[in-house]
């Protein structure tokens, strides 16, 4: 009987053993996955982007950099967020712009000077009010400027200086906390290219901030077209519009106008798309009883941009202007193609949203899909020869973009505007 | 007697199992290391034909690091504060997310993307070498170098976490005739990080990687002596982010290849 409890005793153990040693070995086999995590010092759980940040929409910028202008400045055209340089500098200008003291008028040639010194200067190619550029950049300003450049100059102090420029000449400063050594480090990383602005040349009918880049890297041949998303059904279902109502008739254009009282939307079969919705609102701006702020104005104009590009797969549009009105705000989109903005023959906007009280009451876009072509096409105009070319037109700037005429190739050129 | 026998038969059973995927495990380990000595030989092969020795020393099996994006520490910030101008430093908000700590001993401004900078301290340092050494410990910095002389000179050092080098977040301390004048550096903390993506590029592949750069860009060297898998330090506008490199040591000047993207660029 003894033998018999020992026996069985013996058993049960070489049972539990071989079971665990088995269940150890299946799980260290290709058969099962393992669970090792990537050798990492911490291994905690993958980042979620959040979707749809204001910072997403701040379009191409022209950077100019100097760390000593005897030895020359440091230009570049048309560079996008992504950009390894505009991805150093923007950190730079949130601080600048965050720890601002209190804006004053500056002298062009106290702001001349500072350009000579450790610099960076940022072109936005469209004027913004500073209150829209710092909610791009995650932060908050008070000031309504217009800005269509800024500068970050170490000077000789130990803070940096932040300099705002406005189309129509105005120059502001403020000082910030910004060190300078963050300055002049990404300053002195940069190789002088030659570059300079317009006032240093013989252009002097030019803007005279208008950046002359000694060296263009030639952007790529488009091929331009409505996405294939561009559909009735989806634009409806992006829009929080019935995809199925019978409020709809086709007029003698060929457009779709579907009218949801009072809310109506023309979608045209060239790509354009008109919004209108008389009071009272509207289309899914927040709900807010009193007059929306620059801030929400620009948030829903941005939600609305993400729903109409998500929906029919049309190109990313681009923060390129934003106006304050008597009740409202008008905020203005664009196309760019590798930091290069799509301009159309009218000038208009690829994206005009009017927000008023607290909703979007009107739109006009224009839905375009461009995708860079393999091919390669004549190659632009040396920098000089463009810049000589641009100073037959007093006050004009320079710079690089595509024209969308309705073709379905596109060439980028030089553009003085 | 039923159960007595059922029990040997499940006891074979899993004896049988347990053979089975012991033999398994041992033919995938062994295929493995054969995969793994044929690539080491034919990169070595492929070496030799570009007249470029690698070390015998080298560790060609080593893990793969992920990529991090790391939060800002206020705790840290105020430690390194303190420590340099003592415990009557205070903090002020700056905006822009720059943030200084004073005493009567100077400023040290500390700034979103884990970089600080102070000048103008005046900080009594009764040994210098002591003094930073302590820090050094204190606060994950290794490697450090001094150039002091008669008590003037700085000493720098470069982070590490979890035993991994990050390149890009170092310290620089400068002193004056026994006094610390000045400090600038970065430091970055592992709580709160979070993995992004996991490297691509292994060792093998960031050596033929280096060697196609090599010879397309006439770099001048003619032995790898060492490669580690090291961190380098990207304040970047979206985020602060730790990017796993391959750092690959040459007999004239170390190079990095980007575990993710596999670009190249000299250290």
């Amino acid at each position: 009987m003894r033998n018999k409890r020992t026996a069985d005793a013996l058993q049960n153990a070489a049972l539990l053993l071989l079971t665990v040693s088995a269940l150890f070995l299946l799980l260290r086999t290709p058969l099962l996955p393992s669970g090792r995590a990537a050798a990492s010092p911490a291994a905690p759980a993958p980042v979620q982007e959040p979707a749809g940040e204001l910072n997403a929409m701040l379009g191409s910028v022209h950077i100019m950099v100097t760390a000593d202008s005897e030895y020359g400045r440091y230009g570049q055209l048309c560079a996008d967020s992504q950009d390894a340089l505009v991805q150093r500098i923007i950190p730079l200008l949130r601080e600048a712009l965050g720890s601002a003291a209190e804006l004053e008028a500056a002298a062009h040639q106290d702001f001349r000077d500072a350009l000579k010194g450790s610099a960076l200067y940022l072109d936005f190619t469209a004027q913004l009010p500073l209150t829209a550029l710092a909610a791009c950049l995650d932060e908050s300003a008070v000031s309504q400027h217009g800005v269509r450049g800024a500068a970050l100059a170490a000077g000789s102090g130990e803070g940096v200086s932040l300099y705002l420029r406005s189309e129509d000449g105005g120059l502001f400063r403020c000082a910030t906390a910004l060190p300078a050594s963050a300055v002049e480090e990404v300053c002195a990383s940069v190789s002088p290219n030659g570059s300079s602005f317009a006032y240093e040349t013989n252009y002097t009918a030019l803007d005279p901030y208008t950046l002359l880049a000694s060296e263009v890297r030639q952007p790529p041949e488009l091929q331009a077209g409505l996405p294939a998303g561009y559909t009735d059904y989806n634009l409806l279902t992006a829009m929080d519009f019935n995809a199925h109502t019978n409020s709809r008739y086709t007029d003698r254009d060929g457009a779709v106008v579907v009218e949801e009282s009072p809310r109506t939307l023309r979608i045209g079969l060239d790509g354009k798309v008109v919004y209108s919705n008389a009071p009272p609102p509207l289309y899914r701006a927040a709900e807010k009883e009193a007059q929306t702020s620059l801030t929400d104005a620009l948030r829903d104009a941005w939600n609305l941009a993400t729903l109409l590009t998500g929906g029919t797969g049309a190109s990313p549009l681009y923060l390129s202007g934003m106006d304050e009105e008597e009740d409202g705000y008008v905020v203005r989109f664009r196309y760019q193609v590798e930091g290069v903005p799509v301009c159309f023959p009218d000038e208009s906007a690829a994206l005009e949203v009017t927000v008023r009280g607290a909703a979007v009451t009107a739109f006009t876009y224009r839905c375009r899909s461009y995708t860079p072509s393999e091919e390669s096409g004549a190659p632009l105009l040396p920098p000089a020869m463009a810049a000589a070319m641009a100073s037959l037109h007093p006050d004009s700037g320079l710079s690089l973009a595509y024209v969308d005429g309705g073709n379905a190739n596109l060439s980028p050129g030089w553009l003085a505007q | 007697m039923e159960t007595f026998r059922l029990k040997n038969i499940a006891i074979l059973i899993l004896l049988l199992l347990n053979i089975g995927l012991l033999a398994l495990i041992a033919s995938q380990r062994w295929q493995s290391r054969r995969v793994e000595s044929e690539t080491v030989r034919q990169l070595e092969t492929l070496c030799q034909t570009s007249q470029l020795t690698l070390n015998s020393r080298l560790q060609l099996s080593q893990p793969l690091l992920s990529s991090l994006s790391l939060s800002r520490r206020g705790e840290t910030e105020r430690a390194i504060a303190v420590y340099l101008l003592g415990g009557s430093a205070v903090s002020a908000s700056q905006g822009g997310g720059i943030y200084s700590y004073s005493s009567e001993k100077g400023s040290i401004q500390f700034r979103a993307g884990g970089s600080f900078d102070g000048s103008r301290l005046s900080v009594e340092v009764d040994d210098i070498t002591e003094f930073a050494q302590q820090f050094c410990s204190q606060f994950g910095y290794q490697n450090m170098t001094a150039d002091v002389n008669s008590r003037s000179g700085s000493v720098t050092a470069v982070q590490e976490v979890a035993g991994v080098p990050v390149y890009g977040c170092t310290v620089s301390l400068y002193f004056e005739k026994g006094v610390l004048t000045g400090v600038t550096g970065a430091h970055v903390s592992l709580e709160n990080a979070a993995v992004e993506s996991a490297g691509r590029i292994d060792c093998i592949t960031a050596l033929v990687r280096f060697l196609d750069y090599r010879n397309a860009a006439g770099v001048v060297c003619s032995e790898v002596t060492d490669i580690q898998c090291v961190y380098i330090f990207q304040a970047a506008a979206a985020a602060v982010r730790l990017r796993p490199a391959w750092r690959v040591e040459t007999d004239t000047y170390p190079y990095f290849v980007d575990c993710t993207t596999g670009d190249i660029s000299r250290g």
